[in-house]
């Protein structure tokens, strides 16, 4: 390399502030006299500037000044640390509302579902009766003046056939969706079907309770541990 | 035997100290780009550290270090 080169280096050392130059400049600078004295030149006119530069700005501003805007600085930062916590606390309360409700809204749900339930329930939907099951097919068409009064007339038709008591089902979107894949699985299975009208009797194939098929066991297991409850 | 009379040199302290110095001096500053003559004066503020710098300016302290090189040999150019 040129002492050209050297300078310029040993020069960035300086302005960077580095107390040290590296090892293959340092070792340059003792050997050539010339960048010897740049260096030193440069380090002499660098320290006069820095103590000039550091006089101007420190006999211009006075002290209660930067003491001033050193306290808005810790303030701010006060104020937004105060302001990540809310941001937490709000995300925590969140998470904790998501976990909860589901378990709330479990308590809340009825352990059986009748076939009255889920036929009411297609009837509001204005399902096709003609893929769900047969019970279900039999029920007349629903016309808007006659909706309540079938409701009712439905349900009792179910009560009479099924021993299961009268039952108050909480139907969201969520559970309107499951309960209308059981009943189109009912129509599939007639197993289904019985143990749906009878839902107190679910039948019992060797250890493992029927499941309509293309059903996940995942999806089935809440359900199973609720009728346990 | 008389002892050497010789010239002490000035430090450079006492250069930056003087008059004709600080004149140079504030001329080369306002020569110097806003950006750059800002962070270098900031960082001159006696207590204020280069993160206190860049949270002032709202700028990474990297932006504060690259700058503060660029002012200082813009500065020292001018100076010398």
């Amino acid at each position: 390399m040129s002492c050209e080169t050297y300078r310029e280096k040993l020069q960035d050392e300086l302005l960077r502030g580095d107390t040290t130059l590296r090892s293959e400049v340092a070792a340059h600078v003792r050997g050539c006299a010339d960048c010897r004295e740049f260096y030193e030149a440069q380090r002499w006119l660098l320290g006069a500037m820095d103590s000039g530069v550091r006089a101007l700005v420190n006999e211009s501003v006075p002290a209660s000044l930067v003491a001033g805007v050193k306290a808005r600085i810790e303030a701010k930062e006060v104020r937004q640390s105060l302001l990540s916590w809310r941001i937490s606390a709000v995300a925590v309360v969140g998470v904790l509302a998501l976990i909860v409700t589901p378990l709330f809204r479990s308590k809340l749900r009825v352990r059986n579902v009748s076939l009255a339930a889920v036929a009411e329930m297609h009837l509001e939907r204005g399902v096709s009766t003609s893929a769900a099951a047969p019970v279900l097919a039999r029920q007349p068409a629903v016309t808007s003046q006659s909706r309540t009064a079938k409701r009712r007339r439905i349900h009792d038709e179910q009560l009479a056939r099924t021993d299961s008591p009268r039952m108050e089902v909480i139907i969201d979107p969520a559970e309107a969706e499951g309960l209308h894949q059981l009943a189109t699985a009912a129509a599939l299975d007639p197993q289904w079907a019985i143990a749906m009208t009878r839902p107190g009797k679910l039948l019992v194939m060797g250890d493992e309770k029927i499941r309509p098929q293309g059903f996940p066991p995942q999806e089935m297991r809440d359900l199973d541990e609720e009728a346990t409850n | 035997m008389q002892p050497e009379q010789r010239a002490v040199a000035p430090t450079a302290e006492d250069v930056a100290a003087s008059r004709e110095f600080q004149a140079r001096l504030e001329r080369a500053l306002d020569e110097l780009p806003e950006k750059l003559r800002l962070v270098l004066l900031l960082a001159g503020i006696q207590g204020y550290t280069l993160e206190e710098v860049a949270g002032m300016l709202g700028i990474p302290i990297g932006t504060v270090k690259s700058r503060l090189f660029f002012a200082r040999k813009k500065l020292l150019e001018k100076l010398r």
